[in-house]
């Protein structure tokens, strides 16, 4: 997991990558093995920091369409009319209510699953600290799995297998994969202990 | 992944015992674990599942090892109340385990999986070579045992006796136990150098398809409806049991009778001697599940002496899991059969040097 720190850019110590031209930094904080402490690594070049790309968010759209990841157009209501019109033009979500992608797969369009507008807020709530059954990751969970790698598994049989294992659980957990989960959950809770996984790579067993 | 989080849960239950959040969370995992894996197994077997499924059975066992939840723990409950060991879903599992491994075997051949380093490895003839190199006969309990069993009270026969022929999942689990029992050539053949004109991994391929052919052909007699399992009188049932905690409690004697921790020399040994630990429910289905679901005295005793082998032979930092468990086993055993009137007294010290078997 690549965690972009730019403040600590500059304090660290860097280990540029000479290989490779890379013209932002970017700081990793590596796991820590048995007798160490967590370290963070930069790489790249730290008097350059990544430049953030400027989009405009929209929280009005379906929750069918947010579900299913629909980019939201802005400039709607023409749209929203021209779609109706010719279904095959439908490529994004125009935010009407109902909107065309939903009308089109005829299927009810409400603004979030109990018909009651999203607005963004943040929240206020405590760390989850608990299992919490519905949401399925918690902090507790990546406990019990940070646990099970670096001690629980050391201590069974087989050991040649329970990389495979590891690997399997990713993919029939649920259909989002489990790191990007673990990571949306952590970028909430808080505190991080260290996350292994990149949000584009699945779990991989040996990273040191 | 619940299974992954609900044995990391275990290991934390078990190192920090006054923390009630891991138990609680156990307890929250526990049949979403067991939902999971009955819903997967109502799926066919597949290259992509296999691994998966097999991999959470293995898991499942470690979970049935470590959870308790069958025992009777109130403080006024009636000691023989206490054991209730025809609810152990460690023993319950064990037709299950057998059957999706017996299923799985060809898959894992032909997709070369990293499950047939399994195949290949045979903990328990390792184990009897290692005895035999130290001068000590692996079979050196069997015959003692045998005689201490025929002397003990039976609720249903004597030793002599066959058992009628019974059907079922788990007899149909210790049919493909005892056919790969008689078809075992290939576990000498992985123990025997190869031929000088066969390359290594030519040889492995070789037994692999041997194992393939001898594993499907079984699979497809006793999935057929009319399959009859073989009957088998108690003695050689007994005998089949014994013969795979021999080892085993020669490797416990060892320990106790030499100063070397556990008796046993190597990773490599250890190893195996957990594999084989770990193991041993799995064998037990068929007519010993029976008789064990039965309370027969025979199979308590049986038990009595694995659950003290666990307890010796397993490292500390290697036997959470089964820690709890053969500590209160073998303890509500002991109160088991003292409440029947046998007492049963196995020294197993120094027994390889003096056969001091003795029914008190």
């Amino acid at each position: 997991m690549f965690i972009r720190h730019p403040s600590n850019a500059m304090n660290q110590g860097s280990m540029p990558n000479t290989s490779i031209p890379v013209s932002f930094t970017n700081t990793i904080l590596l796991p820590y093995t048995r007798g160490e402490v967590p370290r963070i690594h930069t790489i790249g070049n730290t008097n350059e920091l990544r430049k953030k790309r400027a989009h405009t968010k929209s929280r009005r759209g379906c929750f069918a369409c947010k579900l299913r990841k629909v980019k939201v157009r802005l400039d709607t209501i023409a749209l929203h009319q021209m779609c109706l019109l010719n279904s095959s033009l439908i490529l994004q979500c125009d935010e009407c209510l109902p909107c065309s992608r939903c009308v089109k797969r005829n299927i009810k369009c409400q603004t979030s699953p109990s018909g009651l507008p999203v607005a963004p807020v943040f929240s206020k709530a405590s760390p989850n600290l608990e299992i919490d059954l519905h949401p399925q990751i918690s902090l507790l969970h990546l406990e019990l799995f940070h646990h099970w790698d670096r001690e629980t598994r050391l201590t069974l049989s087989f050991p040649q297998v329970w990389p495979v294992i590891m690997q399997h659980s990713f993919h029939v957990y649920t259909h989002i994969p489990f790191s990007e989960k673990l990571c949306l959950r952590l970028l909430n809770i808080g505190p991080v202990y260290y996350v292994r996984h990149s949000m584009h790579c699945r779990y991989a067993p040996h990273i040191p | 992944m619940s299974a992954i989080l609900c044995i990391a849960a275990m290991h934390l239950t078990s190192l920090n015992p006054e923390n009630a959040k891991y138990a609680r969370v156990t307890t929250q995992l526990l049949p979403r674990v067991i939902n999971f894996f009955r819903k997967s197994l109502s799926h066919p077997l597949t290259e992509e599942n296999c691994e998966a499924l097999v991999g959470t059975a293995l898991l499942i066992n470690y979970i049935s090892w470590f959870d308790l939840g069958f025992l009777d723990t109130s403080q006024n409950a009636h000691p023989t109340a206490k054991l209730n060991i025809s609810q152990d879903q460690l023993f319950f599992l064990s037709p299950c385990i057998v059957q999706l491994w017996f299923q799985a075997i060809p898959i894992f051949i032909d997709k070369g999986s990293i499950f047939t380093d399994i195949i290949f490895h045979h903990p328990r003839l390792h184990i009897e070579e290692a005895l035999w190199q130290r001068g000590v006969n692996p079979q050196h309990f069997v015959l003692p045992f045998i005689q201490i069993l025929s002397d003990l009270p039976s609720q249903h026969s004597n030793l002599g006796t066959p058992e009628t022929v019974n059907y079922g999942p788990s007899f149909r689990s210790w049919g493909l136990l005892s056919g790969l029992e008689k078809e075992n050539s290939w576990h000498k053949e992985c123990s025997q150098p190869r031929p000088a004109s066969l390359s290594e991994s030519h040889n492995d391929e070789r037994i692999l398809m041997h194992v393939k052919d001898v594993v499907t052909t079984m699979c497809i007699k006793c999935s057929s409806e009319d399959s009859v399992v073989p009957s088998n009188s108690p003695r050689s049932l007994f005998t089949y049991i014994i013969r795979r905690l021999s080892p085993l409690l020669c490797y416990a004697s060892l320990a106790t009778s030499t100063s070397n921790a556990g008796g046993y020399s190597s990773l490599a040994q250890q190893s195996d001697i957990e594999q084989l630990l770990f193991g041993f429910p799995i064998l037990c289905c068929g007519p010993f599940a029976k008789s064990i679901f039965e309370e027969d005295s025979r199979a308590l005793v049986i038990l009595l002496q694995f659950y003290h082998v666990v307890g010796k032979l397993l490292p500390p930092n290697r036997r959470w899991w089964a820690h709890t468990r053969s500590c209160l086993m073998e303890e509500l055993i002991i109160k088991e059969l003292e409440c029947r009137g046998v007492n049963f007294c196995l020294y197993i010290k120094d027994c390889l040097f003096d056969s001091s078997l003795n029914l008190v």
